[in-house]
């Protein structure tokens, strides 16, 4: 069953007088339940392609469908929440709130989402024990090493239990023991919840336990080896 | 242009929102410097323009009673050093419309159309031709003073009518006060009427009692000098008129305050830069590590980011002039009419605007310049070593209950203590210049008022001519009064501590009923003097000194025994022995009279005003009225200057605010990001403003008192003495106000989230 539908989709960037066109008549689709990477060189239109499914950017034309809803549609309250219940972005550098402890910071993705603050502590503590750091719960992410901080951001991520997560080099700064630690979880989430990942990375480790591995080169999908 | 001031005039139009925050600041505190300084020239240069333009008096000579106008006229054409001279006759009296009595000053002059001293101005309908007719001082149209209409007069109960055919003005009565002798413009309700001489002298039997005179090449002492064949009892020389005083007291205050304030704003706006680009160069400091391994000296690097400043020093010195012109224009139109409605004359004078711009410029690259300095003293290697970063103190866990975009607000406003503190700080200066406008007036206000409420008197009465104490208690006894002080009212000169000043004598024998003074230093002991200490002030002088006292060609010699407050009145009070060798012990030129009822004040003033020898009535109630309407008036310019400066702590907070919300630009996009509802992130940062706005404003109340209590200072030295008290009012005021106008500021970090491109922040801020 199909979860997003991209279909001869174009975006490009005015970059200093000149037009970039990143993504030409790219043409995807994501089933439920599926992990994806996507692979391709610096530049090649990765992180913006994960921007269009989150629906923080538009695209020039074409089809943009996730979760049943045509994305270039919606109004920007609509896509708020489009983006509050059903999408959970992983930045490659984190991204989390300076002023916000670890588990608030992932309590804060649930604000509005779970029914009420006690539910939400837990399941904040849920995911956090899940990627094993229930004892740095009250640090500050100044107080976190960049591992940590990255699995604080995947923590925030998954506990949302979206439909859709979007994860921009989600193991960059771990080690190999704590990459496959993150990996099995998203997997029995993969498998447990249904929820879609699609991965941007250029870790070829990680391809095994991709569902499918596809490369972004001249704007435009090619399925990988 | 060099590549690395391209690259800091590129980085400069990234941050335009900050530059035109701090460019506003700068040119709100420069458009103050240059209003002060540009208002006391145009202040100068338009009384300057109306005294020459008039033909203003030399010297004002009042004569203590009529003189046949042919004695007169003998005395001063045998004078030398006279160049022209009018001969008047000047009465108290009183105008009557519909059922209402005013005040009215009547002046029988000898030709209306006469250029060569004290011209009128015609303000509307014509000069009067002859008789039955005058012109009335313009401005007093709402109780029919006006051209075209027939205006009922009385002097000592005469009554006369007079068909007004024109409005005029005079610098004499610029500033017309219904309070006798004030020393301060008390407009109230009062008719000036000039009408033909030969016609009043026919109403009232009475000479000439008032002489203009302009002399020949500043010759005024030695013309004055030969007066003492006329019984002279007041002569008051250009400089001294209140009018002139007025006006310069009205310029120093523009000099010295306003200035005063942008020097204090410009701090302010000093900090602000300082706060934005110590932050710019640290940020920059690797970059600078490169170019000076690049081999590029120190100096040349200072010099592309002082190139900076000077662009946020030009920007700001543009608005500043445009924003100085407009607050002169308002200013001066708002002060010339309430003050006599003159025509504002516009000088070419570029000094204000060139020392505004030199003020700004130097504020501007000072606090641009030492954290250039700082980072420019660094080595090579420390340079390229310093890693930026973002200090963040968070306060300990507590609320971890509360929603957790509401505990960003709470947390990110401490989240840079020394920043949050140095903005409070610079606001709370802003939001406390404001509220020492309020502190100002209402201690001034509040002095005033307990000014009147020390005088016991309800009705001050003065007589035509003088009258003996004995006949003053019988002419005045009438059912309901409590006490009837007779006085003798003097004017005169005092000499003392070196200096000289003119000066109104008050003497009886019972003065220390008639008011509670409040004594400065010294005792109350009228068998000495007690002198008033503005008065004592301006001359320099204090208890135990010796003064003299002159009144025509008699002559007092005393010593101060005290020094009372008094705002209204530059005056001396003496008991009537002590008085004797200026005035008859036994003679009175008025009495202060109190009323069992302060109801019957009215109704004894008009029984008073209808007996003979009884020029003026004045009603203590009146005076707090005319007091009242001169505040009322003062008010509208005071919350001009308070809404202004609080626009500038807006100004000077949004700047403060929008630094640290553009810093934290990621931070809003990752909310975004998480699909956080708008009116939470909102929420948040109002939260943090709020906090801001709450501590600056209290900050505000204790600058409020300092910077009134400074600027109160000033103000005695160029007007008036007043203790500077802080009311409770005051305080909620600067405190609500202030805390609104910081809320408000809200709007533009509020405005800059609303506009950030998301996947662009994302894009460009975590760029690997």
């Amino acid at each position: 069953m199909t979860l997003a539908r991209i279909n001869k989709l174009n975006k490009s960037y005015d970059t200093g007088g000149e037009i970039t066109h990143v993504l030409r008549e790219m043409d995807l689709s994501l089933n439920r339940g599926e992990m994806v990477m996507i692979m391709g060189p610096s530049g090649s239109g990765k992180t913006t392609l994960l921007n269009l499914l989150g629906g923080i950017d538009g695209p020039d034309s074409g089809v943009l469908q996730v979760d049943g809803l045509n994305l270039t549609e919606l109004t920007k309250k609509d896509l708020n929440k489009f983006r509050r219940e059903r999408v959970g972005f992983i930045f490659q550098f984190y991204n989390l709130i300076p002023t916000l402890t670890a588990i608030e910071n992932v309590e804060l993705g649930l604000e509005n989402l779970v029914g009420n603050s006690k539910e939400m502590k837990i399941r904040a503590k849920k995911y956090l024990d899940m990627v094993g750091l229930s004892d740095k719960a009250r640090n500050y992410p100044q107080e976190l090493s960049g591992g940590q901080q990255q699995r604080v951001a995947i923590a925030r991520a998954l506990s949302k239990e979206p439909a859709l997560i979007l994860a921009d080099e989600p193991t960059g700064n771990l080690d190999e023991e704590r990459e496959e630690s993150i990996m099995g979880i998203m997997k029995d989430l993969q498998h447990e919840l249904g929820i879609t990942f699609l991965i941007v990375s250029h870790n070829t480790r990680l391809k095994k336990y991709m569902d499918r591995t596809l490369v972004l080169r001249h704007g435009t999908l090619h399925e990988g080896s | 242009m060099k590549p690395i001031t391209k690259s800091v005039v590129r980085k400069l139009f990234k941050m335009k929102w900050r530059v035109f925050a701090i460019s506003m600041v700068v040119s709100l505190a420069m458009a103050m410097f240059i209003m002060g300084l540009y208002s006391a020239v145009i202040f100068d240069h338009s009384m300057d323009s109306f005294i020459e333009e008039t033909n203003f008096p030399d010297v004002f000579v009042a004569l203590s009673e009529p003189v046949n106008y042919t004695d007169v006229d003998n005395v001063m054409s045998n004078i030398e050093g006279i160049d022209v001279y009018s001969l008047r006759l000047k009465l108290d009296g009183h105008y009557h419309y519909e059922d209402d009595t005013y005040p009215a000053i009547i002046i029988g002059i000898e030709d209306p159309k006469r250029e060569d001293i004290s011209k009128l101005l015609r303000k509307d309908g014509d000069t009067f031709s002859g008789r039955g007719e005058g012109v009335v001082v313009s401005g007093m149209d709402d109780i029919g003073a006006k051209k075209g209409e027939v205006l009922s007069f009385s002097i000592e109960g005469k009554p006369f009518e007079i068909n007004a055919t024109g409005s005029v003005q005079t610098a004499e009565y610029m500033f017309p006060s219904s309070v006798p002798d004030s020393s301060l413009p008390l407009p109230g309700q009062i008719v000036i009427l000039f009408m033909d001489l030969g016609e009043l002298q026919n109403i009232t039997g009475f000479g000439v009692n008032d002489i203009l005179i302009n002399v020949e090449n500043g010759q005024s002492d030695q013309v004055v000098a030969s007066l003492w064949d006329l019984p002279v009892s007041e002569i008051i020389f250009q400089e001294d008129h209140p009018s002139v005083v007025f006006m310069d007291m009205g310029a120093g205050k523009m000099r010295s305050m306003f200035p005063l304030f942008s020097v204090i704003f410009m701090v302010i706006g000093m900090i602000s830069i300082f706060m934005t680009f110590y932050r710019i160069v640290m940020n920059d400091s690797r970059y600078i590590g490169v170019l000076m391994s690049l081999g590029y000296s120190r100096l040349k690097i200072a010099w592309a980011y002082m190139t900076f400043g000077t662009i946020l020093a030009a920007i700001g010195s543009v608005i500043g002039v445009i924003f100085s012109i407009l607050f002169t224009m308002g200013i001066m139109s708002y002060t010339m009419s309430m003050i006599g409605d003159i025509r504002v004359v516009y000088p070419m004078a570029p000094m204000p605007f060139i020392l505004g711009i030199i003020f700004s410029f130097g504020s501007v690259l000072i606090s641009v310049g030492i954290p250039i300095m700082v980072i420019t003293r660094q080595s090579v290697r420390q340079a390229l070593d310093h890693k930026p970063k973002t200090r963040i103190l968070t306060v300990g866990t507590a609320f971890s209950g509360m929603s957790k975009t509401r505990l960003m607000g709470i947390r990110n406003t401490f989240r840079n203590p020394a920043r949050t503190a140095l903005t409070v700080f610079v606001v709370g200066m802003s939001i406390g210049i404001s509220g020492s406008w309020i502190v100002m007036s209402e201690s001034a206000w509040g002095y005033m008022q307990d000014q009147v409420d020390q005088d016991t008197w309800d009705l001050r009465v003065d007589f035509s001519s003088p009258i003996s104490n004995d006949n003053v208690t019988s002419m005045l006894d009438i059912n309901g009064i409590e006490y009837i002080v007779p006085f003798a009212y003097l004017a005169g000169q005092i000499s003392g501590g070196g200096n000289s000043e003119s000066t109104f004598i008050v003497s009886a024998d019972e003065i220390l009923k008639t008011r509670n003074f409040e004594l400065e230093s010294g005792k109350l002991d009228p068998s000495t003097s007690i002198i008033t200490n503005k008065l004592a002030s301006e001359l320099g002088v204090s208890e135990g000194d010796s003064i003299t006292i002159t009144v025509g060609a008699r002559t007092l010699e005393t010593t101060i025994g005290g020094i009372v407050f008094d705002i209204l009145m530059q005056a001396v009070y003496v008991d009537r022995r002590t008085a004797s060798p200026l005035v008859d012990e036994d003679m009175a030129s008025g009495a202060f009279v109190r009323l069992q009822d302060k109801e019957d004040a009215e109704k004894v003033a008009a029984e008073y005003e209808g007996l003979e020898g009884v020029s003026k009535v004045t009603i203590q109630d009146d005076i707090i009225a005319a007091m009242d309407e001169t505040f009322g008036s003062a008010m509208g310019m005071l919350y001009f200057f308070f809404i202004i400066c609080l626009i500038i702590a807006m100004v000077v907070a949004a700047s403060a605010i929008i630094i640290s919300t553009m810093e934290r630009d990621i931070e809003f996009a990752t909310l975004e990001t998480l699909g956080i509802p708008r009116s939470k992130v909102i929420g948040s940062m109002l939260i943090e403003i709020s906090i801001i706005g709450v501590f600056s404003a209290l900050l505000g109340l204790p600058f409020a008192y300092l910077f009134g209590r400074l600027f109160a200072i000033v103000m005695e030295e160029i007007l008036y003495y007043f203790p500077i008290v802080f009311a409770f009012s005051a305080m909620v005021i600067t405190f609500v106000f202030g805390f609104l106008f910081i809320f408000a500021s809200s709007v533009f970090p509020i405005r800059y989230t609303k506009k950030m491109d998301v996947e662009k922040t994302i894009r460009e801020r975590t760029a690997g």
